[in-house]
């Protein structure tokens, strides 16, 4: 077979892959090079917040037809833990390794810019935008085009030495609206999206299935929102897109990259099966052969062209 | 990896017996207690790979036997597997039974509700096991949810095992396993050693209740819990711990020393 170029860049970040890993489903990476990741293109850790998170009561998921209900509450060992102990284990990982933040308010999302920026190894940040700020009454970060402007902005004033990506969360009326103030507050690069909310009743025991009520649904019942999502702000907003919802097979990928992503997460797939990137990998090669494609870059955003915007 | 599927059949009232081909690999990593994410289905619906505990691994066959029963669209696919298809699984995960200690220190007792006999079945592939003193408790609902272990080998031929059913359709008890156990703790004049239970929920917690009331010796129960992906990375399986944050049934068990858990709060819970 041909060797084809399967390399994507974003904010001059070279991955060898278009295939990263969502935050939230392969931990921290300390253990998950244990075993090859062949195919893998960047890896995305958990999110980190400044104190470590005991995260939510379980029951944290519930499966839904071709998805999956989560309500893990963002439980992780914070930032202190994760600079100490797992940061030295990351700095022979493979690929560019961007770490997953988020915080209460704006300062403590400087904080924890701030320290990570000062660390080797980290290629960019991802916001995680979808939790509350509690100095703003508990309006989610993502959800007020002000807050989020004033967030980004400040961090990107602050925090000059790192790319940073927000993950927008989905839950809002207009996705592009939101990728527009990112792109004015000056953020580097839009992971589209993050889980939409949902929940799920037991009739038999009479109460909610998740813990927390609520949960963020994920897997491939979410890809179509996931692609109206990612549609409407590469046909909107002029910032480099992550696809980040309901890929599950090369076919998806190669979808996500047509309409213009530059690069896909993985992420409740991987949770079943840890082979995917490879999988996936290995039939994006014979769809590119078919196609008559050497480089995804004669791919990227193909769909663009022709098309006007919704 | 892939794992033939040997045969798939029902051994009670909507439980079956799956046994299934490994490699040696898999068999010199398992340890007794551990369990193995299934991918019962290629297609997307269901989605989630299931968890399901090894009853008993055969070294000299090469292969591992799995006790479930059929309680959602999951199991009922797995039942219809036919010998010769092939199903893909992880290898053994979590931590199984504190083995090393136990198989010093006999008496064992084994306390099982329902199809929790499966991983404590499998600590007898342990030789060390099989010559040291344990006995089964097992309860069932009632006589349509007893089966003959010797359907899963013939080791458990000899084993000292007590059966009850709740409504006492079968075997010279009556009742809760729990209350065997309690009936047969006054009996039991012995040194206390180690317990280890698996069952429902409500089962464990009334044995832990008994061993704090009588102060008897360490208490391991192997827990249940829905998992995404049996890794320790979803962070799904929490279970709340006494000091107020949780473990992971995937990764910190599903065996754990019964003093580590909050049993109020599992109560409320699951």
């Amino acid at each position: 077979m041909r060797s084809f170029d399967l390399s994507t860049e974003i904010n001059g970040i070279r991955f060898p892959t278009p295939l990263l890993t969502a935050s939230g489903t392969s931990g921290y990476g300390n253990t998950f090079f244990d075993t090859p990741r062949l195919g893998l293109g960047g890896f995305i850790t958990k999110g980190i917040s400044l104190k470590p998170k005991q995260g939510n009561p379980p029951p944290r998921i519930h499966e839904t037809p071709c998805g999956l209900l989560n309500s893990i509450g963002l439980e992780n060992i914070g930032l202190e833990t994760f600079i100490d102990e797992i940061l030295p284990q990351l700095q022979g990982i493979p690929v560019p390794l961007i770490v997953n933040v988020f915080g209460e308010s704006i300062e403590e999302f400087l904080e924890l810019s701030l320290r990570l920026s000062q660390q080797t190894a980290i290629a960019a940040l991802e916001l995680n935008v979808s939790c509350p700020n509690v100095h703003a009454g508990g309006i989610v970060f993502g959800k007020d085009p002000k807050i989020l402007y004033s967030l980004v902005s400040q961090l990107k004033r602050e925090v000059s030495s790192l790319p940073i990506w927000v993950k927008l969360t989905p839950n809002v009326t207009n996705i592009a609206e939101f990728a527009q103030v990112v792109k004015e507050a000056g953020g580097d690069a839009l992971t589209i999206a993050n889980s939409y909310t949902g929940i799920a009743v037991d009739a038999e025991k009479e109460r909610f299935c998740l813990g927390h009520i609520t949960g963020g649904l994920t897997g491939p019942a979410i890809k179509p929102l996931t692609q109206y999502a990612v549609w409407q702000v590469v046909s909107q907003v002029d910032l480099p897109v992550i696809a980040s919802g309901g890929c599950s097979n090369a076919l998806d990928a190669m979808e996500y990259l047509l309409m213009g992503a530059r690069a896909i997460q993985i992420g409740t797939m991987a949770l079943i099966q840890p082979d995917i990137f490879s999988t996936m990998i290995r039939e994006m090669e014979s769809f590119m052969e078919r196609k008559k494609l050497s480089s995804l870059k004669e791919w990227i955003g193909r769909l663009n062209e022709d098309h006007p915007r919704i | 990896m892939d794992a033939t599927v040997i045969s798939n059949t029902p051994v009670a009232a909507s439980i079956f017996l799956i046994e299934l081909g490994l490699s040696r690999d898999f068999i010199e990593r398992f340890h007794p207690g551990q369990f193995s994410m299934i991918r019962v289905t290629d297609t997307l619906d269901p989605l989630l790979n299931r968890p399901f505990s090894w009853a008993w691994i055969n070294p000299v066959k090469g292969s591992g036997k799995i006790l479930y029963r059929i309680v959602g669209r999951g199991s009922r696919i797995l039942s219809e597997k036919i010998p010769g298809e092939t199903l893909r699984i992880s290898y053994p995960l979590g931590k199984g039974f504190p083995l090393s200690r136990s198989a010093h220190i006999p008496p064992l007792l084994l306390v099982a509700g329902g199809l929790g006999v499966a991983p404590l079945l499998s600590l007898y592939t342990s030789p060390e096991l099989r010559r040291a003193a344990t006995t089964l408790l097992w309860g069932t609902k009632d006589s349509s949810h007893v089966f003959s272990l010797e359907k899963i080998s013939q080791t458990f031929r000899g084993i000292s095992l007590y059966v009850t059913t709740e409504d006492g359709s079968y075997g010279s008890f009556k009742g809760t396993v729990s209350d065997l156990f309690a009936s047969f703790r006054e009996k039991f004049n012995e040194p206390t050693g180690e317990i280890f239970a698996c069952g429902p929920q409500a089962m464990l917690s009334s044995i832990h209740e008994i061993c704090q009331r009588e102060r008897l010796g360490d208490l391991f129960v192997s827990l249940e819990t829905f998992m995404a992906c049996g890794t320790g990375l979803c962070m799904g399986c929490a279970v709340p711990s006494l000091s107020g944050s949780y473990l992971k049934v995937c990764q910190d068990g599903p065996v754990f020393e019964a003093t580590l858990l909050d049993w109020t709060r599992l109560h409320e819970i699951f």
